[in-house]
């Protein structure tokens, strides 16, 4: 059951993701920078307000609600109304899908990797299907409500009967810094992220195998980090990273690209661990992470040497290595975090 | 990427007066709220342990 709810959810990750960038870049002009700048507002800085409000009202079904407002987004006539709408609904759902995959994970960081890696094939292919001659708003309608069926059959929230398996992914340092250094390298690396050199990105086939790779990449930097522990993994995928992304060729920077989304679970399950009650604050504390990286960019015009942002990628290690646990977690099963699945 | 200078032709001094406030009051504003939000979190978890 478990993982038939983490696949539904997945599957309307990919879709509310496609039928934002579907939003965003149909129609007779493509959204402009401050409709942008709005919408990632909207959309990432804001989930943390979000997810409180989840945390305390557990019972609230945020990613029916989340699809709910896509699907309103979708058929609002006026631009700007759609895209906030879209943007809050893109919010909602991540903050849904965020909190089943942190509390039904069993201790394991894999369904929340999972989870948020098909986000990014859903952004890519948004795009590219708005802008191809194919494009109609009968797809994302399609996707959506295929979305919401599957989440009110399987993904609804339920009455808690036993408490979640802690995580056991930050390490032994305060709460504090641990939650300041996770968020600090993840929004180092979304600065970085976006300072990369990107030349070689160029056509569908690319772009869609650059969301295929980051997919991959959030995707087994989870299960890996369960089987090998949080720094074994991140620490040397965000070097290899730093090297691979800086070479401006498509294959160096695809596998660059799988290793630097890696680390993504690793953060997320870092603050979650010393939050356990807090799944929604967690998940949105990082994606407001990431928006804050992006924000610096505002004012790059000449684009930040290579070596400037392998250094970032690099710190973004040394952060990771401060909040995240060494050696593979053990489940913790005393007290209040039995569980007896 | 979006830059500054890009947002400057839409309405020149309105959308670069409305970034600079997004920037230096609607950011800050959303951190200090996370960091409220953080607190908190941290205060009841101490609580309760």
């Amino acid at each position: 059951m478990r993982r038939l709810t983490l696949a539904v959810n997945c599957f309307s990750h990919f879709a509310v993701d496609f039928c934002c960038f579907y939003i965003l870049f149909a129609a007779d002009k493509p959204a402009d920078g401050v409709e942008f700048l709005v919408y990632n507002t909207l959309a990432f800085a804001l989930q943390f307000i979000v997810g409180a409000f989840c945390d305390a009202h557990r019972r609230f079904p945020a990613s029916i609600v989340g699809v709910f407002l896509v699907a309103v987004a979708l058929v609002l006539p006026h631009r700007t109304f759609s895209i906030c709408t879209a943007a809050l609904g893109n919010a909602v759902f991540h903050i849904g899908g965020g909190i089943d995959s942190l509390t039904d994970a069993l201790g394991k960081m894999a369904p929340v990797g999972i989870f948020v890696s098909t986000g990014a094939l859903g952004v890519s292919l948004g795009t590219l299907f708005a802008g191809s001659v194919y494009s109609t708003w009968l797809v994302p309608a399609v996707l959506l409500i295929i979305s919401g069926v599957l989440l009110a059959v399987f993904a609804m929230p339920h009455k808690e009967t036993e408490p979640p398996v802690a995580f056991d992914f930050a390490s032994p340092l305060p709460m504090g810094a641990v939650i300041v250094a996770a968020l600090a390298s993840i929004c180092i690396r979304s600065f970085a992220g976006f300072a990369a050199p990107a030349e070689w990105k160029t056509g569908a086939m690319l772009i869609f195998l650059a969301s295929l790779a980051a997919c991959l990449g959030k995707a087994l930097g989870g299960v890996l980090a369960d089987r090998f522990g949080p720094r074994a993994v991140g620490i040397p995928a965000l070097i290899m990273s730093s090297v691979l992304l800086c070479i401006d060729t498509p294959v160096t920077a695809l596998a660059g690209l799988l290793f630097f989304n890696m680390t993504m679970a690793i953060n997320l399950s870092a603050i979650y661990s010393v939050l356990p009650e807090n799944p929604g604050l967690s998940f949105g504390l990082t994606t407001l992470a990431l928006y804050i990286g992006t924000l610096p960019m505002l004012f790059a015009k000449n684009g930040i040497p290579v070596l400037v942002v392998a250094a970032l990628i690099v710190l973004s290690a040394a952060l990771t290595y401060i909040s995240s646990k060494k050696g593979a977690p053990r489940l913790k099963t005393g007290g209040n975090n039995a569980h007896s699945a | 990427m979006l830059t500054l200078l890009d947002l400057a032709p839409i309405v020149p001094i309105l959308a670069v007066g409305i970034l600079l406030l997004f920037l230096f009051v609607v950011v800050p504003g959303i951190v200090f709220l996370a960091v409220f939000l953080i607190r908190r979190a941290v205060k009841k978890k101490n609580k309760g342990e």
